[in-house]
């Protein structure tokens, strides 16, 4: 028996514009044609050539005026073929139109957007909103913050301060890198008494009270989602602490044209008087990055040189500025092939952390959040129930992965901070 | 491939010429079409497409035998043991990528301790994106087989075509075999496609989605819902209003986008949103929310469990297990089965209570206004166990919204939420109460723009939509599912 299926039914003929079709006409008002009950007789409709040509035209017009955004998301691609195609499509659309002038629109709003969204002081600026209250964070202390610090105040301009571009250079930790590791320890215990409202008792760790809170600022990529949560819950829960979550996706050290987490790093924990920061990146670490314009790919000696300088640098500088550091390590991954790369980069964090001094604490979350040292989607939670701890993806935490790594970061951060009652 | 790409800009421009220029040869159009939409769903992760086959070609030949089991008078018992098989194998699909891992857990949890005690192994599979969708489409399709309401089954490329089409694939609208059959099958006139109604649809559905839900998540919902004990009670108010725009938001946005691509490629979706929260009952919202998931929801559960005609316990009944399984459809936990509870249980109270107020004497606006307030909660703060990670957390949000209330804290408006925040949230909502004929009069002095003007406002809607959003866009809330 052969089956009488739609293929058997022939194309019917174009319909024309003025016929319903039967089949739309059952279901009320839903033939294609753009349907004003008010007015049948309007035909609003186009036909496909002149609405390819408003589509095409409307996307190379949106093209030359997002042209900047456009090289600037390009750039920021891992290094690859897809970004130099990107480039090469790109770059020359942004000179011809910079040279035009119609650049300029796009730069106005993003000006304006920048500007609405500082005025916002919501999520990214908190510490701002409540500092206007503290009389710790008066402008004495600022100022005297700014005598001590003031090369973090313009990371990319000062000369002084050797951020990523001065290690870029080199294959190993240049050499104020090493100036400043030695200087490390004594300044961070010495932390100043302005710079830190969380009093320092004789155990060199700062005792933070509901008076003069501690103020932490959690940073990270993509695996913080999750746990950044769960410490902030667990942190605030305390009453000593007055916390700041700030992870962004796709981030790290490796690509600072992408984002520079040292310049916020720098900047912010000056500005707002950070006590600690807890720090969880790394995850998309393993890639190539451009030293001096000539890509430089993962797993080679200068790749390695590079990287390590950029963490001991900023270890140091963070530990300069007095800021205690709790860097957290990569958890096992499920592809191990990834998981051996995590394992050579939690090497790195952990030698540096130790070079960096005892305000540096480095944590390695592979005893938690494995099971004897290797990849485990499901643990057990506090109640003793096997709980799904890993994403499908097998890099990122699950929110009950979150609550089972955020209590082994804050009892790592103990050694800087007394919080039991 | 997300909507809001460069990449999808491009593929589209692909697709819409392939789509007019191929049209005319029916079957070079249908098999260039499906290779495209299986790119398009393989741009995620190739692994992906073959599950997609896998469901066509399982469904397709469901559909065949079912067909061919039902001679003239009514389907046989055999049409039956294929359906129940068809639908099983669509199920066993979705349990496998998506609910395994939450019922073995559950499972291991609930006999743990006692002597059935057992470890069973875990599989750890990625979720495909839009399963939920596409599995939903291809049992109506061998259902409607089975009630003679498809009277034929589709060749196979018609079917490969409908089920893999990429407007519709990965978030809905969930599209019926019946409605798409004849869209296949007659060409539509290439000199009269509703550009404007399109566009409309696609710069609407970008700004919901890059502009609003983007703004809303990273200014108000996120920080709050992940720490709530840092926040008064005024921004968690605000934080789920915000939630109710966001997701709102970011689901319509999607669906307008989807909408809007298919009517320039000659194919018209079902409506999926209408103005949800302007809804006077719980009842009423879904009529209003997500309606292709409603309708199916009701055609393919609701009603095959017998409807409101068992009598008032049975519809009750009806009405919970619809709900219960909905919730879960959303996601794979407890929160989500919670969530579908409220609300069968808000639709069942009001069967119960039918019209209340008729006895009263109330004036009408009176009674729509008290009954729009009602419902609008409702769904906000149940909306807090769709967004919550668990119960405890569910719980710290209502904590930090109920506990401890004085009424001296009604005189303090200090709040870090920005005023733009708020201005959001309120003309988004008052949107919902605009009449449809304003935005058609609009559409319509639109359309008779000169096509020169037509590319400038387009390109300034998504220079600016790119400008106002985040760098890079993030996932879509309901992709997940």
């Amino acid at each position: 028996m052969t089956i009488p299926t739609t293929d058997t039914h022939p194309v019917s003929p174009p319909i024309a514009p003025d016929e319903p079709l039967p089949m739309w006409r059952h279901h009320g008002p839903t033939s294609l044609r753009a349907s004003d009950p008010d007015n049948p007789t309007r035909n609003d409709t186009t036909s496909a050539g002149q609405v390819f040509v408003v589509m095409m035209g409307a996307l190379l017009i949106g093209a030359v005026l997002n042209a900047e955004a456009m090289v600037q998301r390009a750039s920021t691609q891992e290094l690859g073929w897809s970004r130099d195609l990107s480039l090469m499509v790109w770059e020359p659309v942004e000179s011809v139109a910079s040279a035009l002038g119609l650049t300029a629109p796009r730069s106005v709003l993003d000006k304006l957007t920048d500007q609405a969204n500082q005025d916002s002081g919501f999520s990214t600026d908190r510490f701002d909103h409540r500092a206007n209250e503290d009389t710790w964070l008066t402008p004495d202390s600022d100022e005297h913050r700014d005598d001590i610090l003031a090369p973090s105040k313009h990371p990319t301009t000062s000369s002084s301060l050797p951020v990523a571009n001065a290690a870029e250079s080199t294959s190993g930790p240049a050499p104020q890198t090493e100036a400043s590791l030695g200087e490390a320890e004594p300044v961070a215990a010495e932390a100043d008494p302005a710079a830190s409202p969380a009093p320092v008792s004789t155990d060199g760790r700062i005792h933070p009270t509901p008076e003069s809170p501690l103020r932490l600022l959690i940073v990270g990529d993509s695996t913080m989602d999750g746990v950044g949560a769960a410490l902030m819950r667990n942190v605030t829960a305390t009453g000593k602490v007055e916390a700041q979550l700030n992870y962004r996706i796709s981030t790290g050290l490796s690509r600072p044209d992408f984002y520079d987490w040292p310049q916020y790093l720098y900047q912010t924990t000056n500005e707002f008087g950070i006590d600690v920061v807890i720090i969880m990146l790394g995850a998309n670490d393993a890639q190539p990055f451009l030293v001096n314009d000539e890509p430089v790919g993962y797993g080679t000696e200068l790749w390695f040189g590079t990287y390590r300088a950029r963490v001991a640098e900023l270890m140091s500088q963070l530990a300069i500025q007095g800021v205690g550091v709790v860097w957290v390590g990569q958890a096992p991954m499920k592809d191990e092939t990834f998981d051996a790369k995590m394992v050579v980069l939690n090497q790195i964090y952990q030698s540096e952390a130790e070079r960096a001094g005892a305000s540096v604490i480095y944590l390695d979350p592979r005893p938690v959040m494995g099971e004897n040292g290797s990849y485990a989607p499901y643990l057990a939670n506090h109640a003793g129930e096997q709980v799904k701890v890993r994403r499908n993806d097998g890099v990122h935490f699950t929110p009950e992965g979150g609550d089972r790594l955020a209590p082994f970061i804050i009892q790592g951060m103990s050694q800087l901070v007394a919080l039991d009652p | 491939m997300l909507f809001p790409t460069v990449a999808f800009a491009a593929f589209f421009c692909i697709a819409f010429l392939a789509n007019w220029l191929l049209r005319p040869h029916h079957r070079v159009w249908r098999m260039a079409m499906t290779g495209l939409s299986l790119v398009f769903y393989g741009w995620w992760d190739y692994r992906f497409v073959g599950l997609l086959a896998l469901t066509i070609v399982i469904n397709y030949w469901s559909g065949r035998a079912i067909f061919r089991c039902s001679p003239g008078n009514g389907p046989t018992v055999l049409a039956r043991a294929v359906l129940v098989a068809g639908i099983s194998a669509n199920l066993a699909v979705l349990g496998i990528f998506k609910y395994y891992g939450f019922f073995v857990t559950s499972a291991t949890n609930l006999v743990a301790g006692t002597p059935l005690a057992v470890s069973p192994p875990i599989l750890e599979l990625a979720l495909p994106i839009g399963i939920s969708f596409y599995t939903f489409q291809a049992i109506s399709y061998i259902v409607d087989l089975h009630n003679n309401s498809l009277k034929r089954p589709m060749s196979f490329l018609d079917f490969a075509f409908y089920l893999s089409f990429f407007p519709q694939l990965v978030a809905g609208p969930i599209v019926r075999a019946t409605e798409m059959i004849d869209q296949i099958t007659r060409r539509p006139d290439p000199r009269s496609i509703p550009a404007t109604e399109a566009f409309w649809m696609i710069t609407q559905g970008l700004f919901k989605k890059v502009v609003v839900s983007s703004y809303l998540a990273s200014n108000v919902v996120d920080p709050v819902f992940e720490v709530p004990g840092n926040f008064s009670r005024l921004e968690i108010m605000a934080a789920l209003y915000g939630y109710s725009i966001q997701i709102y938001a970011d689901f319509s946005g999607y669906t307008d986008m989807a909408i809007g691509c298919a009517l320039l490629l000659g194919f018209r979706f079902p409506q999926n949103f209408d103005s949800p929260y302007r809804a006077l009952s719980v009842g009423g919202f879904w009529r209003r929310w997500h309606m292709s998931l409603s309708r199916w929801l009701r055609d393919y559960l609701y009603l095959p469990l017998g409807g409101n005609r068992g009598g008032r316990w049975r519809t009750y009944r009806n009405l919970m297990i619809t709900m219960l399984l909905g919730g879960l459809w959303h996601g794979a936990d407890t929160t989500f089965i919670a969530w579908g509870a409220v609300h069968g249980l808000a639709m069942a109270g009001e069967r119960a209570l039918g019209q209340w107020w008729k006895p009263l004497g109330l004036s009408t606006t009176a009674v729509s206004f008290v009954r729009w307030f009602a419902t609008f909660h409702i769904v906000t703060f149940s909306w807090v166990l769709f967004r919550a990670d668990s119960f405890n957390h569910a719980f710290d949000i209502f904590q930090g919204l109920f506990a401890g209330f004085e009424p001296s804290e009604l005189a303090d408006h200090t709040t870090t939420v920005a005023i733009l925040a708020y201005l959001l949230i309120a003309t988004s909502l008052t949107a919902h109460f605009v009449h449809p004929t304003a935005l058609r009069w609009f559409r319509w002095e639109l359309s008779r723009w000169n096509p020169g003007f037509q590319i400038a406002a387009l390109a300034i809607v998504l220079t600016t939509a790119d400008a106002l959003g985040p760098q890079g866009v993030a996932p879509f809330i309901y992709f997940q599912f």
